[in-house]
């Protein structure tokens, strides 16, 4: 089979999907009404609530929820095959993670724009936003590390890339000072900006930055503080800005140049049940698959968006699947184009015989693999020197991974100063020194950022960090799923339309668990990495026995 | 004439991917209205600056700053999961 045909089916079960199944949820399960007002006009105030067109909603919700992960996990992944790969992120997408997502945005619809943690402390007990908390801190810890070690693996295999983007963080600067400071017009800076990063592109191949791991190390461990601790006038919002418009072209032209060229799929479909894929160890497909392709099929952090921030700009309860169930899917989408791109030019790329895919001493290809099939694919196509495309390709991930270790950090601390908060319940001891020391802003994004760059250092294989974050992603997805659950249950009372809810939540939480289980028993991490993932499995059995408390205590009122 | 929906469509979409940065602005934005606002009635709640009449006179200028400070303050125990969504990896 080729390209086109697999990205044509993809297209043929996300459209059969969307109006067979996700409508009928959005009918039968969460009572859709386009009359009923939402939070958006009803407390509408300019600033926070405020109703805006679905394409604008479904743009903005997307470029939250997509990042550098649903392009890694799959790369990661296809040590199975591209079948068990793509069948997982399609039946994935369909069945839990765009419910999970349109599930947290309506209910937050429904909670007055209320977020799912707060959500699910008032459809079960307060304690679980607390554990939510908890869950949020040590999935950050988990993000930095593994996102800190990928961008290690990008800068030492890729020195170019180095160079592009310590020249983005400093275009996005200026761009921010001229805009902010200068007050120099918007167009303007925009077409600059555009244009000094793809000079950076260009002129980046002939001064690449070589530096070995323990001084990218230091680099990385004081950028993720000082950038988490700016103003984000100064550096994140002008790089994520400029970010968005590096999304938006590699999704278009990756989009037309993948189902252009009909390439066949030369990785092998299928390779082996226990395909040697995490930590260099024989991994079971089930359960640790969502493990590895953890933000391409489901993701925790989409519960957060689409409940803290998109909930508040829906315009009609009408808009709600689109953008929470159709987001999910466009996302799944993107990871299809990593699969495919890989699956037709990753064996030449990286130079093995179909034979050799995840077998014994399988230590898997980093980022270069999907880069450099992505630019064979653009080079296909558009005649884009595969050296320039390669690049781009790998920019485009190092980019979102900075902004990701950024914004996670920020996350991170405001986590830390949330969890102390509500751990120390007396007045004096929150106004002793120990207290403000250790929830000081420079204090807190320190000890986020030292426990991630430590757990990058010590995690052994980068697969087997990777899994741990998955882990904490899935668990936090369960954790969101398992909420709506309760509260289609309770509070929606649906009747047996319920069990659309029930079942996956359940589902992914005995995968997830069981996932952990092997991570552990396996030994997959090191030490620090084997007890928080011990941590969170210990707090999502607490959060089983919570659901069904809440299950049993039954109906709320209808909200 | 057809390709005008599909046109505003991309046009839309592609504000929407901005909007995430922009958002970064807004809630720093919306953070020093809450503290200029404060600033402004502080007298009523034992903030000695400025004096009461002054507020009282200021008070048809700043109508929807206090309706969203109030909203705000309502929202208080929700303030890590707006941040959380806010910034979300």
């Amino acid at each position: 089979m080729g390209t086109t045909g697999i990205i044509i089916i993809a297209l043929a079960i996300y459209v059969a999907v969307y109006l067979l199944y996700g409508r009928r949820i959005a009918r039968d399960v969460v009572k859709i009404d386009a009359t009923r007002e939402t939070p958006a006009h009803r407390l509408y105030d300019g600033v926070d609530y405020v109703p805006g067109r679905w394409p604008v909603v479904f743009g903005h919700h997307f470029a939250s929820i997509a990042g550098a992960a649903p392009i890694v996990g799959p790369i990661v992944a296809l040590a199975w095959g591209w079948l068990p790969c793509i069948l997982w992120i399609w039946l994935g997408n369909a069945f839990i993670g765009a419910i999970h997502d349109f599930l947290a945005l309506t209910s937050s619809v429904r909670y007055d724009g209320k977020s799912v943690q707060w959500i699910s402390g008032e459809v079960m007990r307060p304690r679980v936003s607390f554990i939510f908390s908890i869950f949020v801190y040590l999935v950050m810890i988990l993000v930095v590390a593994a996102f800190a070690n990928v961008l290690l693996g990008v800068f030492i295999g890729t020195p170019a890339v180095a160079t592009a983007s310590l020249l983005f963080i400093a275009i996005a600067v200026l761009i921010g000072y001229l805009i902010y400071q200068k007050k120099v017009n918007l167009a303007v800076m925009t077409v600059l900006g555009l244009a000094l990063v793809a000079a950076a592109i260009v002129g980046s191949v002939h001064i690449p930055l070589s530096l070995s791991k323990a001084p990218w190390l230091i680099i990385i461990f004081f950028y993720i503080i000082i950038a988490a601790s700016l103003p984000v006038t100064r550096l994140l919002q002008p790089r994520d800005y400029l970010n968005a418009y590096i999304l938006w072209f590699g999704l278009a032209i990756g989009g037309i140049a993948f189902i252009a060229i009909s390439a066949p799929m030369t990785w092998p479909a299928v390779t082996s049940f226990n395909a040697y894929v995490l930590g260099g160890q024989p991994s079971p497909f089930w359960p640790a698959v969502p493990l590895v392709i953890a933000c391409g099929a489901l993701s925790g952090f989409h519960a957060i968006v689409g409940s803290g921030t998109t909930s508040k700009m829906l315009d009609t309860e009408a808009h709600a699947l689109r953008i929470g169930y159709g987001g999910m899917l466009t996302e799944g989408f993107l990871s299809t184009i990593v699969v495919v791109a890989i699956g037709a030019f990753g064996l030449s790329v990286a130079g093995i015989k179909a034979g050799e895919v995840g077998i014994a001493g399988w230590k898997g290809f980093g980022i270069p693999l999907f880069s450099q099939s992505y630019a064979m694919g653009l080079n296909q196509v558009f005649a884009i020197p595969i050296a320039m495309g390669a690049l781009f390709a790998t920019l485009w991930v190092s980019c979102f991974v900075l902004t990701t270790l950024d914004t996670t950090n920020r996350i991170a601390r405001f986590a830390w100063v949330d969890i102390l908060t509500r751990g120390v319940r007396s007045e004096a001891a929150r106004r002793s020194p120990a207290f403000r020391f250790f929830t000081y802003k420079w204090v807190a994004s320190a000890i986020a950022a030292a426990l991630g760059i430590w757990l990058a250092t010590s995690a052994g294989a980068f697969s087997a960090l990777w899994a741990a974050f998955g882990a904490g992603n899935q668990m936090l997805a369960a954790l969101a799923l398992m909420t709506s659950a309760v509260w289609v249950t309770n509070v929606l009372r649906t009747g047996k339309w319920k069990y659309a809810v029930l079942i996956p939540a359940f589902f992914l939480w005995i995968t997830v668990i069981a996932a952990g289980i092997w991570y552990i028993s396996a030994r997959i991490g090191s030490p620090p990495t084997l007890a928080i993932v011990g941590i969170m499995l210990v707090l999502a059995v607490y959060l089983l026995y919570e659901v069904i408390a809440a299950l049993k205590k039954g109906p709320k009122e209808v909200v | 004439m057809k390709l005008q929906p599909v046109r505003q469509f991309l046009k839309d979409f592609e504000g929407g991917l901005r909007s995430r940065s922009t958002g970064y602005i807004g809630f720093e934005l919306r953070e020093m209205e809450n503290i200029f606002s404060l600033l402004l009635v502080g007298s009523f709640i034992g903030i000695p600056s400025p004096p009461s009449d002054i507020s009282v006179r200021l008070m048809p200028y700043i109508v929807r700053e206090m309706y969203v400070m109030g909203r705000r303050a309502g929202d208080m125990d929700d303030i890590s999961g707006e941040i959380y969504g806010l910034f979300a990896p």
